[in-house]
């Protein structure tokens, strides 16, 4: 049973990252893939980047790798690799990919992972929007998001 | 040789003290209300995103409620509300 984490700059790619938890015994694989929106209420979203505090980033995700092997016992490989740094609109900047045996814990699993990952790991997500003035060229200034909730 | 502690800084914590980490005497007692304080009084524009963001304490989350200070070494990282996803 492999455990595959990844904080990185490089593009991610989904059949990659499939490809790395593909096994035999393996009769599902499920994914989430997220990929970042080019709007926030009513403005335009010009570029994106994520920053992390990597160590403790790579650490969270493992206990919630951990964590999750105690609540489904038929997950086989599990992969997650989160982007950083620059990620254009419409970009992957996060992959999660499980094979298990059957369907049903792998995509529960999928769905927890994810729920846990936006609440616990420290990345932050900064959007740069769009100006209004677009003789200057200025862009519209630049706010880091937050997610609902805190660990 | 005195002790010290390191202190990290991200995302709005970073923007608002313009550093990425910093480096502080180590003393007994540094509690949450003490660090608070210490860290207002090296970098005052950061109240506003201190007061949104919680403290991991050698990569661990603390709980805001429990006691504990600070040990000779640890690293400190200010975390402000995360979004990653």
């Amino acid at each position: 049973m492999k455990d595959i984490i990844k904080i990185t700059e490089d593009i991610i790619s989904l059949e990659d990252t499939v490809n790395l938890v593909k096994d035999p015994k393996a009769g599902a694989i499920s994914t989430f893939s997220g990929t970042t929106r080019d709007n926030f209420e009513d403005k335009e979203v010009k570029t994106l980047s994520y920053e992390a505090y990597i160590p403790m980033a790579e650490k969270s995700v493992q206990s919630l790798i951990t964590e999750a092997r105690q609540k489904w016992e038929d997950l086989i490989h599990i992969a997650i690799i989160h982007k950083i740094g620059d990620c254009p609109v419409g970009e992957t900047s996060v992959v999660i990919a499980v094979s298990s045996a059957h369907r049903r814990q792998g995509l529960d699993a999928v769905s927890w992972l994810i729920d846990e990952l936006k609440v616990k790991v420290p990345v932050w997500k900064k959007e740069i929007y769009v100006g209004e003035d677009s003789k200057t060229g200025a862009d519209g200034g630049q706010v880091w998001k937050a997610n609902n909730t805190q660990p | 040789m005195t002790q010290k502690f390191t202190v990290l800084y991200f995302a709005a914590a970073k923007d608002a003290s313009k550093a990425e980490s910093d480096s502080f005497e180590w003393k007994e007692g540094i509690t949450s209300q003490v660090l608070t304080q210490l860290l207002l009084d090296r970098h005052p524009t950061i109240s506003t995103v201190l007061k949104s963001s919680m403290f991991a304490v050698n990569m661990e989350y603390m709980d805001q409620d429990s006691n504990w200070t600070v040990s000779p070494g640890d690293e400190v990282a200010i975390i402000p509300p995360v979004s990653g996803g």
